[in-house]
């Protein structure tokens, strides 16, 4: 038998630090069943799976939403690039990046919509890449193309540290692997372009050296009750 | 337009790790560790674990890229051999030591990788037989399924073990599915042809530390009663089988030309190997799914049938593609697939519930 108020004296117990134990030994004496505490614990999980669905229905529509509006902001810069001045171009790129991560930093930490915010801040990591091709584009800038990958991944990861966010850490994660793949054929084949002194191989050195350390924080980040397993 | 081409470049990396972190996530979801027996059969236990080990998985990645980059700055003073061994090394070490399974796996594949090129390069120049190669190669997978037991012994490294019993089991059942088709044993005639391989003194130490090793493994693992004596003869068998491939003399598996691409049929030799490598991917699919039935484990039982499942398909359309009427063959098809699922599920499902009613018998307190 479930009871409202029985769930929700659970609930503010556990979260006060009172054991299942503890509050099995408490209901028994007031004269409910092991069999009804039970219930009543299977109710406060469903309850918490409901929310968490929640959650994760508006997570899933805010990212789609910052992915059709860099979508967008994409396609009105394909399509009028070749009228616009530089002082505009780079004026787009910069305003709308930091309007982005001005919004989403705002969102989450003042008024408290964590989903939303961090929507916002991963469309201005991606506003952050496409700015790095656009800006090499415009002042044709002699480097490995892998190397623009590699310095959204490194920027990308700065944000997800400072803002700890695991969307960030998601959308590093393919831009290492795009690097990755990239940096080889111009090895190999000797395609690519004869960057800047040895600006390629300092790059690829200190993603290493980002990756390996990011890897290591957020390892120790692991959670206690996961600690035997490791 | 160039938006679009990078878009469509992330494209599938994006898909790849979304699924990852989606499987990552709903086993996260379902159960805890500390509440699942089978925890250590999940890619991540929680978003940290995935997040990081794909970070250092990155690491060790461009760790490789970056020695590539700057020996070639450089003028190659190093082979990429070389890098490869040492960004594998790395690797290893590193997995190791933060417990990581995606880094494991992966530098296992670059080590092994690294000692094939490395045997190839060996050989280079010299007229010797290709089939020690693949011999060093098929140890170092037995190899692997032995020291996957082994690691076994602790709870932090049985996901360790994981990663090698998969390595070692896919390796060893590909390569004798690979030698019991026509192409295969063409391959195989290929690879016997050129001198012993013991004209190249490295080819030959590397063998012998390979077979050794495989051995003191599994009568180690045999002795800490980690597998049983029916196990390690099936490993024995397999390093014998493996071995006479490096040892034999030059054989002509087609007539005519020896080419398989020429159209002549299979030799008496041919027929010969076809039919070991045939028996022995049935009997090692056969001893999988028995020794995923004594040990308990669901996760082997459902490798081996799946195996067993595609061996069955494949070697069907091997076999009578060309001698059936087409009309006939598919029919045929048909039936054999539902005979095999139905053979399959009543299999499997009897396996399971066996293993699960004596889980639940040792379980139950005994209340007499």
């Amino acid at each position: 038998m479930i009871d409202q108020n029985v769930v929700e004296y659970i609930k503010t117990s556990l979260s006060q630090g009172k054991t299942k134990e503890e509050l099995y030994k408490e209901l028994m004496a007031q004269g409910w069943t092991i069999e009804a505490i039970q219930e009543n614990f299977n109710a406060l999980n469903t309850e918490e799976e409901k929310e968490d669905l929640s959650k994760k229905t508006i997570k899933i529509i805010v990212t789609i939403g910052a992915v059709l509006i860099s979508a967008g902001i994409f396609s009105f810069i394909a399509a009028n690039w070749q009228g616009m001045t530089r002082p505009v171009k780079l004026s787009i790129i910069l305003v709308s990046m930091l309007v982005s991560y001005g919004a989403g930093w705002y969102l989450k930490e003042k008024l408290e919509l964590p989903k939303t915010g961090e929507a916002l801040i991963l469309l201005g990591s991606i506003i952050y890449g496409a700015g790095i091709f656009l800006v090499a584009q415009m002042f044709n800038i002699r480097a490995n193309w892998p190397d623009g990958f590699i310095l959204w991944m490194i920027g990308t990861i700065a944000m997800a540290f400072a803002i700890e966010s695991y969307p960030l850490f998601y959308l590093a994660i393919p831009l290492g692997i795009v690097a990755l793949t990239g940096h080889p054929f111009g090895i190999f084949t000797g395609s690519g372009d004869n960057s800047f002194l040895l600006t390629s191989s300092f790059l690829l050195l200190a993603s290493t050296i980002i990756t390996f350390i990011t890897g290591w924080i957020v390892r120790k980040k692991i959670p206690p009750e996961f600690k035997e397993f490791y | 337009m160039y938006i679009f081409g990078i878009i469509s470049f992330l494209f599938w990396p994006v898909v790849i790790i979304g699924l990852i972190v989606f499987f990552a996530k709903r086993k996260h979801k379902k159960s805890r560790p500390a509440q699942d027996k089978e925890w250590y059969l999940q890619l991540a236990l929680c978003k940290e674990d995935a997040v990081s080990q794909l970070f250092l998985l990155l690491a060790f990645f461009f760790l490789g890229i970056t020695l590539l980059a700057f020996n070639k700055d450089f003028g190659d003073p190093l082979s990429w051999r070389t890098i490869l061994a040492i960004a594998s090394l790395a690797g290893l070490i590193g997995a190791y030591y933060f417990k990581t399974i995606y880094v494991l796996a992966f530098s296992l594949v670059g080590l092994t990788s690294w000692w094939g090129a490395q045997a190839n390069f060996w050989l280079d120049g010299k007229n010797i037989k290709t089939s020690a190669i693949f011999a060093g190669l098929a140890f170092l997978a037995l190899m692997f399924y032995a020291l996957g037991y082994l690691h076994e012994k602790q709870t932090k490294f049985k996901r360790f073990a994981l990663v090698y019993l998969i390595l070692g089991i896919i390796t060893v059942t590909g390569s004798l599915f690979f030698f019991s088709t026509q192409p295969g044993l063409g391959v195989m005639g290929e690879m016997t042809k050129g001198g012993s391989f013991f004209g190249s003194w490295q080819l030959t130490l590397s063998l012998f530390i390979f077979l050794i090793t495989l051995i003191g493994a599994n009568l180690y693992a045999v002795a800490q009663k980690l597998i049983s004596p029916f196990e390690l003869m099936a490993a024995l068998i397999l390093a014998g089988l493996f071995s006479l491939t490096a040892l034999l003399p030059e054989q002509k598996m087609f007539f005519q030309t020896g080419n398989f691409y020429s159209g002549g049929g299979l030799s008496e030799t041919g027929v010969f190997w076809a039919l070991i490598y045939n028996l022995a991917i049935f009997f090692e699919l056969l001893g999988l799914l028995f020794s995923g039935y004594l040990r308990r484990e669901t996760w082997l039982i459902n490798l081996g049938a799946l195996f067993l499942f595609l061996l069955i398909i494949v070697k069907y359309f091997d076999w009578f593609f060309t001698f059936f009427d087409k009309s006939i063959f598919f029919i045929g098809a048909g039936i054999l697939l539902f005979v095999v699922g139905w053979f399959m599920e009543k299999g499997r499902k009897y396996m399971i519930s066996n293993i699960k009613e004596q889980a639940q018998q040792i379980s139950q307190p005994h209340d007499k």
